[in-house]
């Protein structure tokens, strides 16, 4: 046989190789093509389904921690039943004329007192101390593990006149309480006594 | 000698003829094709992790709406004791009440302002006042103490921010000592 003749029946035999394999290729391609059209429409289907689903998830995931979020809330820890104990440690011997109280923000628990009043009877003064050590004390029992501090902002002499007239000893003082707060501005040296 | 390697070279040609023509028709008839089968393939695995991620989420997303809609009934069960209406309408009330048993039945609530609560989605902090006049400070400060210590108690809705009772008088004579305190209100 002539070598041209195997050479041109060599490339014949791969050109109908090659066109047999264009037409397998061709079917593979079809199928493929359709597997991928019907992938697409389910993409399409899904993705309307989770079109928003990102919000979905942070507001379902909010609404899950909404009920652990109202207990801590709930159970948070609570500062008014302070104002009992200033009112139970009053006694007889003191009076108060103003106070402002407030829960500090950002600390659990903290919350600060400040109270105006007048001690009087005798020994004024260690009255004065005795209102300010039961409110100390009380506050030290409730919270332990907790800074409470109270202290007088004024202790003097009643300025006013017509108390000076009266035998009585009157002191008027100024007491402060804060709690959970570890180094509290109001009793900082400048405005302590 | 000459014709001979003449020959061999044209068998040389040849071949090289026959390669180029077996390249030409694998690049014309097959290659693209191919080309085209990867492709097809390519955006099948593709779109199949999409689908696939996206099938997560779903599920992902109906389990959510699951657990939420437990945590809901869960809120639900915990507010049972409260009551229904708005806030506005029953609070004053219960603190009515709450300061009438302290001797107090002449005072103000009101709303002072609304919050969105970040941490608390559907939920608003209503921040309220109450003004108590005192006609006697000496005299009414420690049972008014007394009825915002447990006000927190009886009404486990309250929070308690503030309490001033100063010292100066109105026009009317008395002290007005002011309350404030903040509620959480269901907004959904």
């Amino acid at each position: 046989m002539p070598p041209w003749l195997i050479l041109s029946l060599s490339v014949a035999a791969v050109g109908v190789f090659c066109l047999e394999w264009r037409s397998v290729l061709m079917k593979r391609c079809d199928v493929l093509a359709a597997h991928l059209e019907g992938m697409e429409r389910d993409w399409v289907a899904i993705s309307r389904e989770t079109k928003d689903a990102e919000a979905a998830r942070n507001k379902y995931r909010a609404l899950i921690s909404r009920p652990k979020r109202l207990e801590e809330i709930r159970t948070a820890p609570r500062w008014a039943w302070i104002l009992g104990i200033v009112a139970e440690s009053c006694g007889e011997a003191i009076e108060l004329q103003d106070l402002h109280a407030r829960q500090m923000t950002g600390v659990a628990r903290a919350c600060e007192l400040q109270a105006d009043g007048v001690a009087f009877g005798l020994g004024a003064r260690a009255n004065a101390d005795r209102f300010r050590q039961r409110i100390e004390q009380e506050l030290q029992e409730g919270l332990r593990g907790v800074p409470v501090k109270v202290g007088f902002l004024r202790l003097e002499d009643e300025s006013d006149p017509s108390a000076a007239l009266s035998t009585e000893q009157r002191i008027a003082f100024e007491v402060v309480a804060t709690v959970g707060m570890k180094d509290p501005a109001v009793f900082k040296p400048s405005t302590y006594h | 000698m000459a014709a001979k390697r003449a020959f061999g070279t044209r068998r040389w040609i040849e071949i090289c003829l026959a390669l180029v023509g077996v390249w030409l028709i694998y690049r014309l008839f097959v290659a693209p094709l191919r080309e085209r089968e990867w492709q097809i393939r390519t955006a099948t695995t593709d779109l199949g992790n999409r689908i696939l991620a996206a099938r997560k989420l779903k599920n992902e997303i109906q389990e959510l709406e699951d657990k939420a809609a437990k945590a809901n009934a869960e809120i639900r069960r915990s507010e049972a004791g409260l009551p229904t209406n708005p806030q506005i309408v029953w609070v004053p009330q219960r603190v009515r009440l709450h300061f009438g048993r302290f001797g107090f039945s002449q005072f103000a609530t009101s709303v002072q302002s609304t919050e969105d609560e970040p941490a608390l989605p559907g939920y608003q902090r209503l921040n309220w006042s109450v003004v108590v006049p005192l006609e006697n400070v000496t005299k009414q400060i420690g049972n008014l103490l007394l009825a915002v210590a447990e006000l927190e108690d009886a009404e486990r809705t309250i929070r308690i921010r503030d309490i001033a009772i100063p010292r100066g008088v109105d026009e009317s004579n008395q002290n007005m000592a002011t309350v404030t305190f903040s509620t959480l209100e269901r907004t959904d």
